[in-house]
């Protein structure tokens, strides 16, 4: 039973991940980056590549938000800025490209869609908690998905800078009239979300594997959580991911592993029709 | 051949008369290609085309028509393919059972997932139609015993039609037949006046539910008719190689239609054919390309949503736009000509507004607004900026929920009622800027009927004797309402090449051209040199002369004057007067401030909500 809650927990952590990767750049420049979940399942890849050369961890995670930041920032160059004031949802074709490019990228260089990935540190055996089992590498996603999240939601409710960035997305011609530099913070919000998205990978790996088809799925189901969270809210991030991995893995347990999908797209769904701005999302008035 | 623009009569002329012979000559020679000397893998490449191009199409449909984005093909195209797995080996092997089935299959599908998803629209309809394909194998996996699961089901017997068996070739023959029917009524459905609402319904969702066409509604039915063409695709594909298996109906496929998609021209009825073509032809063929076929897809993905400045569905209109304006006979501006005929009767209904108030947050807008506009009548209101004119307008055509009061038109209580629906009861209104979509002058202002449209989809699409009278007897209407307002010589310009002045005259034309019991004029004037004011007044004169109600929201008091019967004041959200245009003007409060004659500071201008 604990066991189960724990899995469903950093299951729901990975989630909360992705969907804080999205509201990075949902604040600054209204954009949900699709490509967040290949962020992320690069990330993997690359930690396997780092272990074999025998990196130590603090290279390995530096080396992953280097190249994250990097990775985004050439996406918001060529993806996202020119087509910024458009609003005809046309990042949703744009962003789905990213992604299809970087799961190509990763089928060409690794030649595997699918490895093991190694946890750093101590070993693998599995840690007593509270009477269930849990590895460490799924402590640490629970862990890291409670303090990111928490603290960015903090950080844009209660910080001089967070404020200004959520004003962009809010109104970005009136935070640029106010003297907010809305070029660089979209850069920064890029890159930052692509640094997150890469260098969580030695904590997802373990849990997840290194799944090129994961890409997908981890995007898919980042956003998800959340819409069902609300959009723009870090908490509501959290507790959606956390709501919806417990699901998943109860769902597999106790009825059929092929009903978990099932559940949560009713579960999406359903929040959708009766709380169409998620459980922590702001309710905007129509606007005629 | 984009088919966006304009109703099938003002469609190209010779083209017109052999559409029908041309189409019949090209499906039957596509149809007996294997007879006449087409190699047998070459005729598979032609039928796996002919499949690809029923899965675009369905997303030319809601993404290039409806401008929403679904990823939701694979799916449609999975249960299509499992209706044929179910039918043909349990129940009866006969590719027209199957195909009905699948089709009725999609269209369900459409609309359970459409339902959630249109409501919202955008990323969200994008991401659970992704998601509806994520759930395919699972779906399939649970029902192991009928779907074979995971690893595909095989034994899957030869097509039958009629107790015949079906060889290669016939099977060929059913498929091209039945791919060319969908896209003669897939042509026959976007060129039509429930085609020129999509077109409205792209330009301004607001527009649109003025006009009567409720925007969720429309954009629901072409999303679940967009299943049907992908799952009619799917019940072929199950026969094709009498195996099925999950794997084909995954997020690539998506990325694929995706791609063929944009490639041919979302907005574009052949196009999806000649998109699904080129893929089939070129990456689709080459195992050299496998690899880097992700690469490749995403890539183009990403130019042709940066480089397509029009929106990615616009390119081809752009360019036919282009060959049109070269050509000679594209009129550069269009003067008004003088009305030749008279306005058609017009069956005014009484307005009337009782106790009206509206708050927005804390500020009260409107308070206690009560008058009455009769058939035969011209009522103008006035009232300095931010008194409630506009708010007042949007209560009354459905934007706004207002707090106390009713709205009444005849004896139909109106203020409860959604936009579209109080539009249908026949409220028309011109909007302050003049919002004209992308079709025909003569298509724009027909646009307005379809609340008086009473052709279903399936007749539009099957052009049944229904359908051509409403067609005949719209194009009547409109033309009388055109002629009475001087726009015949127009009526086959595009409308958004219309000047300002002709833009109003086009709305006016449009409102009436509903026949609307009462007609709502936003700022009309604004704008407009003293030569247009004159003969818009001359034709909202001859509205009130044949019957009309008309509520006039105007600054220009010098109009309000030579036009208006009464007149009612506004300021600060409350009525100060309701009388005649004279009496108004003499009014110490009205003139103090409204008309400002006294010394006093001006109004404030606090921002008139609309």
């Amino acid at each position: 039973m604990i066991t189960t809650l724990l899995s469903g927990l950093a299951l729901g952590a990975v989630y909360t991940l992705v969907a804080v990767g999205y509201n990075l750049t949902w604040l600054t420049t209204r954009t949900v980056n699709f490509a967040q979940g290949g962020f992320m399942v690069a990330g993997t890849f690359l930690t396997v590549w780092c272990q074999h050369r025998g990196y130590p961890i603090a290279l390995t995670l530096l080396f992953l938000a280097a190249a994250g930041a990097t990775v985004a920032a050439v996406e918001f160059t060529f993806a996202i800025r020119p087509i910024l004031n458009r609003s005809d949802h046309t990042e949703l074709v744009t962003t789905v490209g990213v992604l299809t490019v970087i799961q190509g990228v990763i089928l060409l260089l690794s030649k595997e869609d699918v490895l093991r990935v190694r946890f750093f540190g101590s070993s693998r055996e599995l840690l007593d908690v509270l009477g269930g089992k849990v590895s460490p590498a799924e402590i640490w996603l629970i862990f890291l998905a409670v303090v990111i999240s928490l603290s960015t939601h903090w950080w844009t409710r209660h910080t001089r800078l967070g404020l200004a960035a959520s004003g962009l997305s809010d109104d970005r011609e009136a935070a640029m009239l106010l003297g907010v530099n809305t070029g660089r913070f979209s850069y920064v919000a890029f890159m930052a979300s692509g640094a997150l998205g890469f260098a969580l990978g030695p904590f997802v790996g373990p849990k997840t594997f290194a799944v090129v088809a994961l890409a997908a799925l981890l995007s898919i189901k980042g956003f998800v959580v959340l819409a069902v969270g609300g959009v723009g809210s870090n908490l509501g991030a959290l507790v959606g991911g956390l709501a919806v991995g417990c699901i998943e893995v109860f769902v597999a347990r106790n009825l059929e592993s092929t009903w978990q999908n099932g559940a949560v797209f009713l579960v999406f769904i359903s929040v959708m029709l009766l709380r169409p701005q998620g459980l922590f999302g702001e309710q905007r008035e129509r606007v005629v | 051949m984009a088919a966006s623009t304009g109703s099938p009569v003002a469609a190209h002329g010779l083209l017109r008369w052999f559409r029908v012979p041309l189409w019949v000559i090209l499906t039957a020679t596509l149809a007996l290609t294997p007879k006449l000397g087409l190699s047998p893998s070459a005729s598979r490449q032609l039928l796996l085309i002919a499949l690809l191009s029923l899965v675009v199409s369905g997303l030319n449909l809601s993404f290039g028509f409806t401008g929403e984005l679904s990823f939701a093909q694979p799916a449609m195209y999975a249960i299509g393919a499992y209706s044929t797995v179910i039918v043909s080996m349990h129940f009866v092997n006969d590719v027209l059972v199957c195909m009905v089935v699948a089709i009725a299959a999609g269209l369900l599908l459409g609309l359970l997932s459409g339902i959630p998803g249109l409501r919202l629209g955008g990323w969200v309809l994008a991401i659970s139609s992704l998601y509806l394909v994520l759930l395919v194998p699972d779906v399939v996996s649970a029902t192991k015993e009928y779907t074979g699961g995971f690893q595909g089901i095989g034994g899957i017997p030869l097509p039958r039609m009629f107790g015949h068996e079906l060889g290669t070739d016939a099977f060929l023959a059913v498929v091209i037949v039945a791919t060319a029917a969908w896209f003669a009524l897939f042509r026959n459905l976007v060129v039509s006046s429930f085609g020129d609402s999509l077109a409205v319904l792209r330009e301004s969702p607001i527009l649109a539910s003025s006009l009567g066409i409720s925007v969720y509604a429309t954009k629901l039915k072409v999303y679940a008719i967009s299943g049907a063409p992908a799952a009619m695709a799917g019940a072929f594909f199950g026969y094709l190689d009498g195996f099925v298996a999950p794997e084909t109906f995954g997020i690539s496929l998506a990325i694929v239609v995706l791609a063929a998609s944009i490639l041919g021209g979302s907005r574009s009825v052949y196009g999806a054919f000649a998109g699904a073509a080129l893929l089939q032809l070129g990456p689709m063929q080459s195992t050299a390309f496998g690899d880097y076929a992700f690469i490749a897809y995403g890539v183009f993905l990403i130019l042709a949503g940066v480089l397509l400045r029009r929106g990615l569905v616009g390119v081809w209109d752009g360019l036919l736009e282009k060959r049109r304006a070269r050509s000679p006979k594209a009129p550069v501006h269009i003067a008004l000509t003088a009305a030749d005929a008279e306005l058609p009767p017009v069956n005014g209904q009484r307005l009337s507004v009782a106790g009206v108030s509206k708050k927005f947050g804390g500020v009260a807008a409107l308070t206690d607004v009560t008058f009455d506009v009769n058939p035969g009548e011209i009522v103008a209101l006035i009232g300095p900026n931010g008194s409630g004119k506009t708010t007042l307008l949007n209560i009354i055509s459905g934007y706004y929920k207002l707090d106390e009061g009713a709205v009444h038109l005849g004896d139909t209580a109106i203020s409860r009622l959604s936009t579209h629906r109080v539009a249908r009861a026949g409220i028309a209104r011109t909007f302050q800027t003049p919002s004209v979509p992308a079709l025909s002058v003569r298509a724009a202002v027909g646009s307005s009927r379809s609340r008086l449209n009473r052709a279903s989809l399936i007749e539009t699409m099957l052009r049944l004797p229904r359908y051509r009278r409403a067609v005949a007897s719209d194009r009547n209407s409109v033309d009388a309402v055109l002629a009475a307002v001087g726009l015949s010589a127009a009526a086959d310009t595009p409308a958004q090449s219309l000047p300002l002045g002709t833009r109003r005259m086009l709305e006016l034309a449009r409102s009436l051209a509903g026949q609307p019991g009462v007609l709502l004029l936003d700022e009309v004037a604004s704008g407009l040199d003293d030569e247009e004011i004159e003969e818009l007044s001359r034709i909202v004169r001859a509205v009130r002369s044949q019957g009309g109600a008309v509520l006039l929201v105007e600054h220009n008091f010098p109009l309000v004057r030579s036009l208006a019967d009464r007149v009612v004041v506004l300021s600060r959200g409350e009525v100060v007067v309701v009388a005649a245009p004279d009496e108004v003007a003499q009014h110490p409060e009205v003139l103090e401030h409204y008309l400002g004659q006294p010394s006093v500071a001006p109004t404030s201008e606090a921002g008139t909500p609309s």
